[in-house]
């Protein structure tokens, strides 16, 4: 399985960031083979539809489980189209922290409640 | 002639501008822009006789057409769709109805369909032509509104267009391919800063403009010094008045409190009208 985590800079020890669409870096681990990459964020500028367009860049990459601070309601939306799980996971810890949480069970899954 | 009233602040008195100009002068049209929150109609009173909706073409896709190419993710600059293996997602809301993604499509299996966007409000209040732009609450398409609201001006006419606040998109689609552009601001230090940022804005449009300072009295002569240093006209100034914002408070135009300040209007208005003629800001005489 693979889980991008979205990040401040390129590698495990970097900060999670606060926010999905416009975070500097996604690190992506696999949990098989422990292996951890870094995308960079091609729409972290985009004027609209930065938080989508990451969602499809991460289901290209083979991502089905995503770790974050903020998510919009429109990459949610995407996220769930995807059919990926989406965590929520505070700013400012490290990516490996951020790992270790999701692996004991202690990081909730978000949900959105349509008005 | 097109005479936009602008600002970079909100707040300033765009709309207080707007009304008194067309209330001094005879049989203008007036068209309220700022379509996030028109509220010339509060001042005006207009009688609306005609409503037309506004809509945007957006992308609907035919999956059993769609190979999932990303030939559409790709062109569009807003992000409004996206692929997820053969399936593509449309956030309509985002669509900007440029229509490229269904041209590009090799598959053809893009059509669009229309998106109700808000509407233009179309009457008359005493001998002004009224014109309002309403965008649908929680829809940021604010642009294509003006768009519409512009292809039904009377250019044969003095025409006052009421633009929304700042420097982005709207206020550009207002602005641009008028012959003049009023910049109200207040001397304030607020004011000031956001004047020089419509000031930028209107000559990158190459509008000739001038500055009106409403509230005069409050802040400081930061304004003044600034558009005699630039050699921008400082048009006319509203004095603050505690009876003009009672005035305002209950809905009332400047001119219901103080009848006095119609004549200046209209010398405004012939101010403008040689300086739109001469186009070139440097003709204009400081008042």
């Amino acid at each position: 399985m693979k889980i991008a985590i979205s990040a401040c800079g390129d590698t495990l020890s970097a900060k999670t960031h606060a926010l999905f669409g416009r975070c500097d870096y996604f690190v992506i681990v696999d949990t098989e083979t422990g292996e951890s990459t870094a995308l960079k964020n091609k729409s972290a500028e985009a004027s609209t539809g930065a938080g989508p367009a990451c969602a499809q860049e991460l289901f290209n990459a083979g991502v089905t489980t995503v770790v974050s601070g903020k998510i919009g309601p429109n990459a949610y939306e995407a996220l769930k189209a995807a059919g990926a799980g989406i965590f929520l996971a505070p700013p400012g810890i490290t990516v490996q922290e951020a790992l270790d949480r999701f692996k004991a069970g202690s990081l909730s899954e978000m949900q959105i409640q349509r008005f | 002639m097109i005479i936009a009233v602008a600002s970079g602040k909100g707040g300033t008195g765009k709309t207080t501008v707007a009304v008194s100009l067309a209330l001094s002068l005879n049989g203008v049209q007036f068209a309220d822009c700022d379509v996030e929150e028109p509220n010339a109609a509060i001042f005006l009173q207009p009688t609306i006789t005609e409503q037309i909706p506004v809509t945007l073409p957006v992308p609907e896709i035919d999956e059993t057409k769609c190979s999932g190419c990303g030939k559409c993710t790709d062109l569009c600059a807003y992000n409004a769709l996206i692929v997820l293996g053969t399936r593509v997602l449309v956030f309509p809301h985002m669509c900007h109805g440029c229509g490229g993604c269904t041209i590009i499509c090799p598959e053809r299996a893009i059509t669009e369909k229309p998106r109700a966007i808000g509407m233009i409000e179309k009457g008359h209040a005493l001998s002004i032509a009224f014109m309002q732009g309403t965008l649908n609450v929680g829809d940021p398409m604010a642009t294509p509104i003006i768009k519409q609201l512009r292809k039904h001006l009377d250019r044969s006419k003095i025409v006052i267009l009421d633009s929304p606040p700042g420097t982005s998109c709207p206020v550009i689609e207002t602005v641009r391919e008028s012959d003049f552009c009023i910049l109200v601001t207040e001397p304030t230090p607020f004011g000031l800063h956001d004047l020089q940022l419509a000031v930028a804005t209107v000559r990158e449009l190459h509008v000739p403009f001038g500055v009106i300072i409403n509230c005069a009295g409050i802040g400081d002569d930061a304004v003044e010094n600034y558009c005699r240093r630039e050699s921008i006209p400082l048009l006319m100034k509203i004095p603050w008045e505690r009876r003009i914002a009672e005035g305002y408070s209950r809905g009332e135009p400047i001119m219901s409190v103080m009848p006095e300040l119609k004549q200046a209007f209209i010398n405004l208005h012939t101010t403008i009208a040689a300086a739109s003629r001469s186009q070139s800001q440097t003709a204009l005489k400081e008042p």
